[in-house]
């Protein structure tokens, strides 16, 4: 008879990757779940996908006139809609992902399979919400014409889509792990969130200071560099590609800070979950 | 198979808890910056598993024995890799279901179709394999007529046979059930053990952990003894359930003591086993008085609370159960003496466990083993006629 497994202390990486090939198709049926469950009440489910960026969009729209933001001529609620879906991906993959393994702590105390699955499947669940407010953008974008007009450059929001995946990937893979041992990050949480909103050029254009090295630090938030794409996609604003560089960079180092966060902690997530 | 290899090996496995660990013991990131986590790292090490090796061949039904905290659970888990031993590992070579995940991540607003898939994904299946069995596993569930209405409007029966059913369908090689951790009403319990029997006569491995020897002298065929985080012995079931109940009786404590804690509402800090001359003492006779004389501490009057007193057997099977309402009493420590009944209890060994708590609401002190006794058998009609077996009462009854 032939090894099945062996369990030990020490798992090493290509142990977990072969437990995560084996279990693929687990990760499609969480997503689907989660999907599911939220869509259930389909109108409840497809109107606060929609509702909520365009509540965000009104206000944000109301806020530009009284402090006149600069955007690059673009008429302000399709220009600012177009950074508030993406940011949800993040914000609220993030959220739940922050969530996905203490509200799921009765079935890791009692089965085996890749945790890594809930942060995992709490992303993809934002992005299918991001996908039918994608469809409102793509209205915004026709209802503007001729300002604003829908061309190949559309492209360009797949790789903006990829980096802000990653982005969230790693950082909800990060506080899905450590609020289960830090239970305080749930208050954390969304303070990130609301700071990082504010930080980024989601609602306005992005900055440019004189010195080099504040320029180079700015950049490595991976939102700049996927509003930049978006813009260019959705308004064809042009930018520089050397102002990518640093956010594809962090955002990639954010996704293996993370996955090396929740392996290191994963093995005691049934002992303190 | 000429050459049979281990299904399971057990290979110098040892598990170590940090004291605290075990159970909810997140901290926040301001014990971090505080001292508060110095305290904990001082606070020591529990070793739950220790050095545990044993090798188990395909197609034997082993019973893992031990007290409460003797590692029979952790054992388990560490097996179903839910938890991660600290040194040593397993050899596995076959799939290991549980019946723990009977049910697990069953969903109220998901389908009785959509929850066999996603149940069936989490317990390791491909979409391929479950949509094969798909059929099978509705028709044995029986609930075919509801298959596609939402989970929340099955009855509990109903659920409890859907999830039944994909466990059912899942033939593992090997079948690892904890029966202290089964809890769920009586209709889970029995399809738990006839689910094991048929596995066990289908000649696959079980390994069940179980405080009841009646079971598992039925079950297995083997047996493991835990004592304390050590393995004990491992063999044959009858040997080793003998020696099992003689370790036992041979460290009856007479006496119970408990630290009081003030935070419980009312808690049982000493007990002991008295004659009619009140005499402390384990071992009575057939014929003698037993009193249970408790000490009980009253820290806040709670509404509806009561005491139980269980008589088990050596199976740890329940005998017997005496409430009494804790209401009438004031704050404060009283003396509680409750008699036995004699010429009641057969001979034999049996075990006194308590449980003070608020009815419908909340337990606040759980004693499996209180007190132990043995009874001895001083001449009854019974033993007089040489028949072995006194059952665990002897009543006198009249004829007509």
């Amino acid at each position: 008879m032939q090894i099945v497994s062996e369990i030990s202390s020490y798992n090493s990486l290509k142990k977990r990757l072969k437990e995560i090939a084996q279990f693929k198709e687990l990760l499609y049926f969480f997503a689907w779940k989660d999907i599911r469950v939220k869509y259930k009440q389909a109108f409840l489910g497809f109107a606060w996908a929609v509702l909520q960026p365009f509540l965000l969009m009104l206000v944000f729209t109301m806020l530009a006139k009284a402090i006149s933001l600069k955007t690059e001529n673009i008429p302000y609620p399709v220009y600012s809609f177009a950074g508030i879906i993406f940011w949800n991906i993040f914000a609220t993959s993030v959220q739940s992902a922050g969530n996905a393994v203490v509200s799921n702590a009765h079935i890791i105390k009692k089965i085996f399979f890749p945790k890594l699955f809930l942060p995992i499947s709490s992303v993809i669940v934002s992005i299918f919400d991001f996908l039918v407010a994608l469809l409102v953008l793509f209205a915004l974008i026709i209802y503007y014409y001729p300002i604003t007009s829908i061309s190949w450059n559309a492209l360009y929001l797949i790789p903006a889509l990829v980096l802000v995946a990653i982005t969230s990937i790693g950082a909800g893979v990060f506080f899905s792990a450590l609020n289960v041992k830090y239970r305080d990050f749930k208050y954390i949480i969304p303070f990130i969130i609301q700071l990082g909103f504010f930080a980024s050029p989601i609602i306005y254009q992005p900055l440019s200071f004189d010195n080099d090295i504040a320029n180079f630090f700015y950049n490595t938030n991976p939102f700049v560099a996927s509003m930049a794409l978006i813009r260019y996609a959705c308004f064809n604003i042009s930018f520089s590609t050397e102002i990518l560089i640093p956010g594809i960079v962090s955002s990639i180092f954010i996704l293996i800070i993370g996955f090396f966060v929740f392996f290191k902690m994963e093995k005691n997530f049934a002992d303190i979950a | 198979m000429h050459s049979m290899e281990p299904i399971i090996e057990f290979r110098e496995i040892s598990k170590r808890y940090m004291l605290g660990e075990q159970n909810n013991s997140y901290s926040t990131i301001r014990d971090i910056l505080s001292f508060k986590k110095k305290e904990k790292r001082n606070a020591g090490v529990v070793q739950a598993l220790n050095n545990i090796s044993f090798e188990i061949n395909p197609g034997e039904q082993v019973g893992i024995i031990g007290r409460n905290g003797s590692g029979k659970s952790t054992l388990l888990k560490i097996l179903s890799k839910i938890t991660y031993p600290s040194d040593g590992k397993i050899i596995l070579r076959g799939r290991v279901g549980s019946l723990l995940e009977v049910g697990t991540g069953f969903h109220g607003e998901l389908t009785g179709k959509e929850n066999i898939f996603f149940n069936g994904a989490l317990l390791g299946l491909k979409k391929k394999e479950i949509s094969l069995k798909y059929d099978e596993i509705v028709e044995f569930s029986g609930v075919e007529k509801f298959i596609d209405t939402p989970l929340k409007h099955y009855s509990s029966g109903m659920q409890l046979r859907l999830a039944f059913s994909v466990a059912a369908h899942l033939e593992p090689e090997i079948l690892a059930v904890d029966e202290v951790l089964a809890v769920g009403d009586a209709e889970f319990q029995k399809k738990s053990l006839g689910k094991m029997s048929d596995v066990a006569k289908s000649g696959r491995t079980i390994l069940f952990v179980s405080h009841n020897m009646g079971i598992i002298s039925t079950l297995c065929n083997k047996v493991a003894i835990l004592n304390a985080g050590e393995l004990v012995d491992f063999g044959p079931s009858a040997q080793m359930i003998e020696k099992y109940l003689s370790i036992l009786e041979k460290d009856s404590d007479e006496i119970f003591q408990k630290e009081p804690d003030t935070s419980l509402p009312a808690q049982i800090v000493f007990a002991a086993l008295h004659d009619e001359r009140d005499q402390m003492k384990g071992e009575f006779s057939f014929s003698e008085q037993i009193k249970i004389k408790l000490r009980l501490v009253i820290n806040q009057q709670v509404r509806n609370s009561m005491l139980a007193i269980v008589l088990f057997d050596k199976l740890k099977e329940r005998v017997f159960t005496v409430l009494k309402p804790l209401d009438s009493l004031k704050n404060g420590e009283h003396e509680l003496t409750m008699l036995l009944p004699h010429k009641l209890i057969a001979p034999g060994f049996f075990t006194i466990g308590a449980e003070v708590y608020a009815h419908l609401d909340r337990s606040f002190q759980v004693e499996d083993e209180l007190l132990r006794f043995t009874i001895i058998d001083d001449g009854t009609d019974f033993a007089k006629n040489s028949y072995g077996n006194y059952g665990r009462i002897i009543v006198n009854c009249n004829w007509e």
